[in-house]
């Protein structure tokens, strides 16, 4: 109720707009008053980051390949696909 | 044009995290509206503190909005030297002191006399008046919350958030126009500070 | 930029497609291991264990090479790839539901409960900052994210996710999809997609807060 600047983003609303900000999905409006946000609130600055670190974290999972085995199997079968 | 960007240290983007090169001309990544080069009138400065201040020239189409404006290129002319680790303290001190002004005039209007607060000159000692005031309510009690938060903020060298804070603490007690009014008088204090 | 990145991306296609088509066995062995581990990743979304995905992309690649000589590049070789070890793994996966009484797919993607926990806001009535942080997140030990410990984290969270956000993240983050590929894959709308995205990256953050000790802050 006590919004004092009531076109201003609360932390909560900076929670659930940040993917739509990071993925640049917000209006023009929007996303300055999430900027604005940002230079003023450490908690939702730091918020933002860990978003983007974790983005990051996901990207750095290595995944293991085929086994030699199955991969030995799958030149057999090119071979004997292309004659 | 001829405006002003704040950057992260080492001519960063805050947003973007785009490093700008010194004196050479960029142009928007995109021709969509918003993805163009954002920079800061005067009085749009308040809004956008950073570690660094640039003076940057515009070209092309210029979009004025309320606390920005855009541009499809833009060059750094040349850094605000005076824009310093200092200056950003001594405006962390500003919006602390403001928000203290702001609150010894609500006290003053509930006939609470407040001499000690308003003959502070330090934050830490602001704080300690601001700790020792008797039990207040209202928009008195309110408004010594924000300066005593913004005191805090600006002792952990937080200058956005104690200058936001008097900004915000200027509605409690002004009425929706004190926001603008409190960040026009920041921006006035940087111009000066600054020689702009 | 997105033009002439499709444009080498195609190129890049045909030159493959060529040597496939010429029998080059270098050729064919350098894109199963450059798609292998993304495959497998894929695979294990809609099947129960490691090994059975090995099997289904496998069987992907059978599909592939008998596809080969008819596939006409109206999608990137990639995504013709990936569409074609799509319909093995959840074909398998429908198969192995039916086989086993608990299928562990995780749950469904319900309504969801908050990305942050509510009480870590200031209520509503606050006098002066109603929504914002009264437990705000510290800063984390930025160097430690990318550790082994914290990396295996980020794996069991994503493993923990429904199953439509764990194909959302899955393909966005870990495979680094763009958008407009993960919709036309799982046949989401943007808007959808964003959605599912934003839910998934939020709970790994919030695992990974938890991991980092930093729950309740100051």
């Amino acid at each position: 109720m006590t919004r004092r600047v009531p076109e201003e983003l609360t932390c909560a609303e900076m929670v659930r707009l940040v993917t739509d900000f990071l993925e640049d999905a917000l209006s023009l409006e929007d996303r300055t008053h999430f900027e604005q946000h940002l230079v003023f609130c450490k908690g939702c600055a730091a918020y933002v980051r860990q978003m983007r670190k974790t983005i990051e974290a996901s990207s750095a999972l290595k995944g293991e390949g085929l086994s030699a085995e199955a991969q030995a199997e799958l030149l057999r079968l090119f071979k004997g696909t292309c004659k | 044009m001829i405006a002003y960007k704040f950057l992260a240290a080492g001519r960063t983007g805050p947003f973007t995290g785009y490093v700008w090169p010194e004196r050479q001309w960029v142009d928007a990544p995109s021709s969509r509206e918003g993805a163009g080069v954002h920079a800061c009138r005067i009085a749009d400065l308040p809004f956008w503190i950073d570690h660094e201040l640039w003076q940057i020239e515009l070209a092309g189409p210029v979009v004025e909005r309320e606390t920005q404006v855009e541009a499809r290129r833009g060059r750094l002319a040349g850094r605000v030297g005076s824009w310093d680790a200092r200056a950003l303290a001594e405006f962390a001190v500003h919006g602390a002191l403001r928000a203290r002004d702001l609150a010894v005039l609500a006290l003053g209007d509930a006939g609470i006399r407040s001499d000690a607060l308003a003959r502070a000159v330090t934050l830490q000692e602001t704080r300690v008046v601001l700790e020792s005031l008797p039990a207040l309510s209202g928009v008195p009690a309110e408004m010594a919350a924000y300066a005593r938060e913004a005191c805090t903020r600006a002792l952990d060298g937080a200058a956005a958030s104690a200058t936001h804070m008097a900004a915000v603490a200027a509605v409690a007690l002004l009425g929706p126009t004190g926001f603008a009014a409190e960040r026009s008088i920041q921006s006035r204090w940087i111009a000066e500070r600054c020689g702009l | 930029m997105d033009d002439l990145r499709a444009a080498a991306a195609s190129a890049e296609d045909a030159r493959i497609l060529d040597a496939l088509r010429a029998g080059d066995e270098k050729a064919f062995l350098a894109l199963v291991q450059s798609l292998n581990g993304p495959m497998l990743r894929v695979a294990s979304l809609y099947v129960s264990s490691r090994g059975v995905a090995e099997e289904v992309v496998q069987e992907a690649w059978v599909g592939v090479l008998s596809g080969l000589p008819r596939f006409e590049g109206r999608s990137s070789l990639r995504r013709w790839i990936f569409g074609i070890l799509a319909n093995c793994a959840k074909s398998r996966g429908v198969r192995e539901a039916r086989s086993t009484p608990f299928s562990d797919m995780g749950p469904r993607d319900d309504e969801d409960e908050p990305a942050v926990d509510p009480s870590r806001f200031l209520p509503p009535d606050h006098p002066r900052w109603p929504g914002h942080w009264s437990a705000p997140p510290t800063a984390w030990a930025e160097e430690q994210v990318l550790n082994k410990e914290s990396l295996a984290v980020v794996e069991a969270a994503i493993a923990q996710l429904p199953m439509n956000q764990r194909e959302v993240i899955t393909l966005r983050d870990v495979l680094g999809w763009n958008s407009a590929e993960v919709c036309e894959s799982l046949g989401l709308s943007e808007g959808n997609q964003r959605v599912l995205l934003h839910r998934a990256r939020s709970k790994v953050r919030g695992v990974l807060e938890k991991h980092f000790g930093a729950g309740g802050g100051r």
